[in-house]
């Protein structure tokens, strides 16, 4: 997909971590489990949140009370997920460079991350949103990390 | 053995077969299922740290437990939908494995925990709704149904790896 990166895939799958996850056949299911607990915490939030924004749930707190609250759980799985998708990366990074649902998944989830910390940021923090405002964001929130979701699942069948 | 002759009757079943066969389909419900978690599992484990007293304090745990019910339910069914035709469409393989039974024993306990939490401190709800840290028996049922909870996604996600 992007020669000049290919270095980088090599030495990925090089490296000690990647070598270790292989050679043992429970540490990739284990590390892949933590990564779908962190994913059901994150999409719970974004979901929940989505909703609010959209006026379809939990209409008697405000999108800032409610992102308040969540916020730590979102951050904090963003982190595992982060940490824990790079562990199965380097496992078997050659296979991600040609496979193009990882490249679907790593755009999209580029994306959403730029998102999520900017105008998601700043509309989930102000007390009155326009139900527009509520709705494209709402939204376009729910495209880009189902996005990710999808492309992720789609890196084991392809 | 009655249910193994009946998984190998489900097995070949023109649905089952169908699913199986299909390129698309069963990666389809797959996802579909993975990524349901988040509406399913998420808005309980929202409502087991309300339980718990550990998140949204500031609200009634009616308020927000009946907010997020609705969306409980209609991620369970999904959830139910998608997960029964998985297995339809491989039930052989879920019956062998160890994982697949340890995911239905944890279900059952799930659902256990939630009938007796449902037979019992729910229906006082009302009165320790904003009470801080809830009652005893309500801090108990959301910590039980998160680590249920968590143990089904668990085994549920090592079936699929054969071991």
């Amino acid at each position: 997909m992007v020669p000049f990166l290919l270095p980088f895939f090599e030495w990925s799958d090089n490296s000690f971590l990647g070598a270790w996850i292989r050679s043992k056949t429970w540490v990739f299911p284990v590390i892949e489990t933590v990564h779908i607990l962190a994913l059901t915490v994150l999409l719970a939030g974004i979901i929940v949140i989505d909703l609010r924004l959209m006026g379809l749930m939990m209409r008697r707190m405000t999108v800032s009370g409610l992102t308040r609250e969540l916020k730590p759980f979102i951050n904090w799985s963003i982190a595992i997920i982060l940490t824990t998708g790079a562990a199965l990366y380097s496992s078997e990074a050659l296979k991600c460079f040609d496979n193009p649902a990882f490249w679907f998944k790593m755009t999209f989830l580029f994306l959403a991350l730029i998102f999520q910390f900017t105008l998601y940021r700043s509309t989930t923090k102000t007390e009155q949103t326009t139900p527009g405002k509520g709705w494209t964001v709402g939204i376009l929130s729910l495209i880009l990390w189902f996005a990710v979701g999808w492309g992720g699942r789609g890196i084991g069948f392809i | 053995m009655a249910i193994l002759e009946f998984c190998q009757w489900l097995q070949e079943t023109q649905v089952g077969t169908s699913i199986r066969e299909s390129t698309l389909t069963f990666p389809i419900l797959e996802g579909s299922h993975l990524l349901g978690l988040g509406v399913s599992a998420g808005t309980i484990a929202i409502s087991d740290l309300r339980m718990m007293g550990l998140i949204f304090k500031k609200e009634k745990a009616t308020d927000v437990m009946g907010g997020l019910l609705p969306f409980t339910i209609a991620g369970f069914i999904f959830m139910t939908i998608t997960g029964l035709l998985l297995f339809w469409s491989e039930p052989i393989k879920c019956y062998e494995s160890l994982w697949f039974r340890l995911k239905v024993l944890f279900l059952f306990m799930a659902a256990v925990n939630a009938g007796i939490f449902h037979l019992t401190i729910w229906r006082t709800m009302d009165r320790w709704a904003d009470q801080l840290p809830p009652p005893t028996g309500a801090r108990w049922a959301g910590f039980m149904s998160l680590l249920l909870w968590g143990l089904v996604i668990a085994a549920g996600r090592t079936t699929a790896y054969n071991i």
